[in-house]
């Protein structure tokens, strides 16, 4: 026997190696074409979900797994990428909250504040509670004004655009923040206060839904608080100039409104057809005023007094937004997700026919109570009396994290499903609820954002991301 | 092609013990640098492709693979000392060519083997890992359970630019570890061939050449961004041709000489 093998060593390596190499590709083929997506009916019957399709697909740098949910049935679909995927800009990617893509242009939004006193006062600079290693310089004034700067850019463009407002901070003591590490000699003189952080008493609501797109032109509004006075509006802008050059770009105002006769919070700015919507709280009342698109005129105003938006408050660990909210728009149908403080959400479902109905308000996305959840709107789609949500769902798993206080930063690790709620828009009642679980548990291991962003590439976690919600066409 | 498999056997008996030794001891090597990572480690938990692709991990590969190429040359030159077996291979009823392919085919096994026990290593360790990770006394201590790690290896192979190396995805990544494999071992009995024709600057050149090509591989796999296209077709040509040169350079200088 041992004569035998020694005699025929070449023949047994090599079976050896084909086997070994044979088998693991067999395997980890048949592991990685082995759908990882499973749905899990909570509540209601799958049968709902059988007139739609949802779609999404969680992928990296290397590869894709999509999922599709037709029929009620789940299926998946592999794609390995070896030269660069189509998952690779990351500005598509991880687009922020307040920047909107259309057609692989990416327009972001801010703001910045300028001291526009001529006497500011300074305080003495002191320890930071955070950080004892920096100090905290604060600056009185009692002027501020505000300037709005919004980029495009795609890999192939790049446009600036700044615009100074008509709006200014008239609260009685607005406060800029000015950090400076302990041994720097800097000296915070400068009115402009540019790059630094303003106080929370000069906060704006959240930016997410500042712009919005209609006909290849870029709408904004800006989403004051009732803090600031002066004049708001409804801009168009026609063109972006080129990145640093002094060219005054032209930008429309389509309608203005004065922020001194009523108590206005400004939440954002939709468009709909040819509609644009803007949403506001007018003296402590949810309202939409629809515009039209051309020529700014005032078409209708709908006010909502029964929408609770107390809660409309984000809270992403570092900071809280007010007015948080992601928007969907299908046909003639306009979806709002707003994030409430608990984590939860709600929802408000619109039809524009000759005027703005609104369908339904849900008040509370349906959540399990031990359910300590991040949610972040995916899709919504209205169809029949039914609305349906696509919702991923992060899950704070790290060490030491407690679902009484949950607090989440980006090296928070997490895991992720997508929720799919099915709801009657009419009594509001929740008519299915089920999850999407994957695989992807192995994914939030080590992710340290420090290390995904200095060492590798964050692509090399995994995402969801391209969801949809279609109708299944009907034979 | 009786006389070839007789002669790559009879070369395999010198070198499939050691390898397979040198394989064990890398697999053994390996498993306690994991172990004491996991162990010692102030990270929550590694993911499998970090643990893999850390610089111990790293170090002992490249330290066990050059003690694999130390093999391979003290089989070439073992030819030429004691009973200086080179002369009975000369004298055998065999074509010079049939000696090269012989030489290059179970070096080429060797490499293969050692390679396997790699991946051989690389699956033990991932069930060893999943094990550990699923079964951790640390997992006890959290409120709620950490979810079971599934699909750990597969994700790891299809994540891992480095992992790829040894178990490639897409026909591009298997054709470059081709090419690789075969201007590693067609490389070194080239540079065997030409110390023994005392042409050392071709030496020189040969190496500087091989390392550049197998370093350009490496940075293009290894890089940032994925390789395009173009890199990758560059690539496949600089290895393959090269591989070509050897080969048919060697059998040239075999030819030419009186010993091997």
């Amino acid at each position: 026997m041992m004569s035998y093998m020694k005699s025929h060593l070449a023949l047994i390596i090599f079976l050896f190696i084909i086997l070994l190499w044979g088998g693991s590709f067999l395997s980890l083929s048949f592991g990685l074409h082995t759908t990882p997506f499973n749905l899990e009916t909570v509540t209601g019957d799958v049968k709902l979900l059988e007139d739609m399709s949802f779609e999404g697909c969680l992928s990296d740098l290397y590869h894709e797994q999509k999922f599709i949910l037709d029929k009620g049935k789940l299926s998946s679909k592999l794609d390995y990428y070896e030269t660069n995927g189509p998952n690779d800009s990351f500005l598509v990617k991880y687009p922020f909250s307040s920047s909107i893509v259309k057609e692989d242009i990416y327009y972001s939004y801010d703001c910045s504040f300028k001291n526009l006193s001529e006497d500011p006062e300074y305080k003495e600079p002191i320890p930071d509670s955070y950080n004892p290693n920096f100090l905290k310089q604060s600056i009185f004034s009692d002027e501020i004004g505000l300037t709005v700067h919004s980029i495009l850019r795609n890999d192939e463009c790049w446009g600036d655009m700044e615009f100074t407002s008509l709006v200014t901070l008239k609260a009685s003591s607005p406060i800029f923040e000015f950090y400076q590490s302990i041994d720097s000699q800097s000296d915070y003189t400068s009115d402009n206060l540019y790059d630094h952080r303003v106080a929370e008493s000069a906060q704006l609501n959240s930016s997410c839904g500042a712009l919005t797109y209609f006909e290849d032109k870029i709408y904004f509004t800006i989403p004051t608080t009732p803090d600031y006075s002066g004049t708001n509006g409804i801009y168009r802008i026609d063109q972006y100039e080129e990145f640093m050059t002094s060219t005054p770009q032209k930008i429309t105002p389509l309608t203005t409104f004065s922020l001194d006769n009523h108590n206005l919070d400004i939440i954002g700015l939709e468009s709909i057809e040819d509609k644009l919507v803007l949403l506001l709280i007018e003296d402590d009342i949810f309202t939409l005023k629809i515009f039209n698109t051309l020529s700014g005129e005032l078409i209708q105003t709908l006010t909502l007094p029964e929408i609770d938006y107390s809660s409309f408050i984000y809270n992403s660990g570092y900071s809280k937004e007010r007015f948080y909210y992601e928007s969907f728009v299908d046909g003639e149908h306009l979806n709002l997700f707003f994030v409430l403080e608990d984590g939860s959400a709600s929802l408000l479902s619109f039809t524009l026919h000759d005027e703005m109905t609104l369908n339904t308000y849900i008040k509370k996305l349906d959540l399990a109570a031990n359910e300590s959840l991040r949610l972040t709107a995916l899709d919504t789609y209205y169809k029949e009396g039914l609305l349906f949500v696509l919702c991923n769902l992060s899950e704070g798993v790290y060490p030491g994290f407690s679902e009484s206080s949950p607090s989440w930063s980006p090296a928070t690790s997490y895991k992720e499903k997508v929720g799919i709620w099915v709801y009657d828009a009419r009594t509001t009642t929740c008519l299915y609820k089920g999850y999407i679980q994957s695989d992807m548990s192995s994914d939030y291991r080590h992710m340290d954002y420090r290390k995904t962003s200095s060492k590798k590439s964050p692509f090399s976690y995994r995402s969801y991301e391209s969801f949809s919600i279609k109708e299944v066409p009907t034979p | 092609m009786k006389k070839l498999y007789y002669l790559v056997n009879h070369e395999l008996k010198n070198l499939f013990i050691p390898t397979l030794l040198l394989g064990s001891f890398l697999i053994v090597i390996e498993y306690f640098i994991s172990y004491f990572m996991v162990k010692t480690s102030y990270e929550d938990f590694f993911r499998l492709e970090e643990l893999m692709a850390s610089p111990l991990h790293i170090l002992t590969f490249v330290i066990c693979f050059l003690g694999l190429l130390a093999l391979l040359a003290y089989n070439f030159y073992s030819n030429y000392k004691g009973s200086h077996s080179i002369y009975t291979l000369l004298t055998l009823p065999i074509s010079r060519y049939t000696l090269y392919f012989a030489k290059l085919i179970s070096y080429m096994f060797t490499l293969g083997l050692f390679l396997s026990m790699q991946l051989l290593s690389l699956i033990l360790r991932s069930t060893w890992y999943t094990y550990f990770i699923t079964h951790s006394y640390r997992l006890n201590m959290l409120e709620s359970p950490w979810p079971i790690m599934e699909n750990v290896l597969a994700l790891a192979l299809i994540r891992s630019p480095s992992l790829h190396f040894l178990l490639p995805f897409g026909m591009l990544s298997f054709l470059s570890n081709l090419g690789l494999f075969f201007i590693g071992v067609t490389g070194v009995l080239y540079l065997f061939l030409l110390e023994r024709h005392q042409k050392y600057g071709y030496c020189l050149m040969t190496f500087i050449i091989t390392i550049s090509i197998v370093t350009y591989t490496f940075i293009i796999r290894l890089s940032y961004d994925m390789p395009s296209m173009s890199h990758w077709l560059i690539n496949l040509i600089f290895l393959y041709t090269l591989s070509l040169y050897y080969i048919c350079h060697s059998m040239k200088l075999i030819r030419q000489i009186d010993t091997l």
